[in-house]
């Protein structure tokens, strides 16, 4: 199992995600998805995994972001497939180059347990057809698992139609929702586990709230 | 005359109590959704839309007045001032500020529409400048004041929603593009109009539908799911 770098994460998952698995969090702008990402890197990094984040914003955007969430990776960095200041430029118009690149990484690194993030998979199906996506994303998760690897994907809530969204669902074999509820005059961010394999199905809902060290989760109506 | 002047009175109070009702649930609705949320900037575009709600209520009670009139709002806007009214414009050209910066994340290609990570810094200096000499030279700095948050917003609010490639934010923009607008015809609307209470009347009608738009737009602000389709009964 791959720690999610989150404990109380971690006991919910039954100890991290599973092996050889792709994780799809979804959730709308702003919740906090990207920091589950972070954590997870971080979580490798100390661990002494590979780590590979992609992502269309530049490097700069990224390490401000992961700085409001309380992580602070100056210590060890992943490699970066970035717009700008990354190791590898990520150009979302271009499909094949982000797909070559990852299995050049992924090569290179063979030996090595890899945890892999990729944060442009909204734009990816803003840009392309969602066929297309579908084809490249069961490819890729064919490519990464046969390696000993980890991969987790963020997904906006809001920006594609629901059709897209449950096909999403179905590729992955871990989906992780943050989501906002409306309960009376409040509106919560609440955590679910929709689907995780090896995870018994889990109808509860958490809330949660994010700390300096990570995250905070309680069962939602308890 | 006068119970004419009453009935219009009568109709600019519902009017202005309809106006403050949307926008202040609106505003509301804005503040519970930036708690739920974490990332910064779309905690900050939350608070713009709860900044141009509460300017929406200030345009209503403190602009419009019956003409001729002594009521409280008159004597609220004269205590308040055109200072106040300077910072009301600040409101909405942070809320467009907030919008273009979140607006930017929704396009797939990160389009830097008008240069705005640029252009804002240079719009920012010249709003706060024009806030400190409306204290001295009232009258053109806050027309300045006025022009400024409202223009940036009808020209950015469009190309930033020909641009997103997010339906829910595509609608949001839309919302928000017309609510700027209609706060545009009322303001224009006022300068002329503002020496009769039916004039008023007619400045206060784009201040209902902005207030209708304003509230539209906040639903589209993040999606918000219904908490009975999880109760553990209907999974």
């Amino acid at each position: 199992m791959a720690s999610s770098g989150i404990p109380a994460l971690d006991i919910l998952l039954a100890d991290g995600y599973p092996d050889k698995s792709a994780i799809l969090i979804i959730g709308p702008p702003g919740i906090g998805k990207e920091a589950l990402g972070y954590w997870f890197t971080g979580s490798g990094l100390i661990q002494g995994d590979f780590c590979l984040y992609v992502t269309r914003l530049s490097v700069k955007e990224v390490l401000q972001d992961e700085k409001g969430f309380g992580v602070d990776s100056q210590q060890k960095v992943p490699m970066w497939f970035a717009s700008e200041g990354g190791q590898i430029r990520c150009d979302v118009n271009d499909l094949a180059g982000l797909s070559y690149n990852i299995k050049e990484v992924l090569k290179q690194n063979a030996g090595r347990r890899i945890r892999i993030v990729i944060d442009a998979i909204s734009s990816l199906l803003m840009l392309n057809q969602p066929e297309t996506i579908y084809r490249y994303l069961t490819q890729l998760f064919a490519d990464v698992k046969g390696y000993d690897a980890v991969l987790l994907a963020t997904l906006e809530e809001g920006m594609h139609k629901p059709e897209v969204v449950a096909a999403m669902q179905q590729l992955f074999d871990g989906v992780v929702e943050l989501r906002l509820y409306e309960e009376g005059l409040r509106v919560l961010p609440l955590l679910r586990i929709r689907k995780m394999r090896g995870v018994p199905p889990q109808p509860g809902y958490f809330n949660f709230a994010f700390t300096r060290t990570g995250m905070e989760l309680t069962s939602h109506g308890k | 005359m006068a119970s004419s002047l009453d009935f219009s009175a009568g109709v600019l109070l519902i009017l202005q109590l309809v106006v403050a009702v949307v926008a202040a649930y609106t505003g509301y609705r804005a503040v519970v959704i930036r708690k739920a949320l974490y990332g910064k900037l779309y905690r900050n575009h939350a608070l713009g839309v709860a900044f141009a709600s509460a300017a929406l209520i200030w345009l209503a009670f403190a602009n419009l007045a019956p003409a001729g009139s002594n009521t409280s709002s008159v004597t609220l806007a004269n205590i308040l001032g055109p200072v106040s009214l300077a910072l009301v414009f600040i409101g909405l050209f942070y809320t467009v500020d907030s919008t273009a910066m979140v607006g930017r994340f929704s396009d797939p290609l990160l389009r830097d529409t008008f240069h705005w990570s640029r252009t804002r810094k240079v719009l920012w200096a010249i709003n706060i400048s024009c806030v400190v000499l409306t204290i001295l030279t009232p009258i053109f700095f806050l027309l300045f004041t006025f022009f400024l948050p409202i223009v940036s917003g009808l020209l950015l609010f469009p190309a930033l929603a020909r641009r997103t490639g997010d339906l829910a934010s595509r609608r949001h923009l839309a919302w928000f593009s017309a609510f700027y607008a209609l706060v545009f015809v009322s303001t224009f609307l006022f300068l002329p109009l503002s020496t009769s209470t039916s004039g008023i009347l007619v400045t206060a009608l784009p201040l209902v539908a902005a207030a209708y738009c304003l509230s539209r737009s906040t639903r589209w602000l993040a999606p918000v799911n219904r908490l009975q389709s999880i109760r553990p009964g209907a999974l």
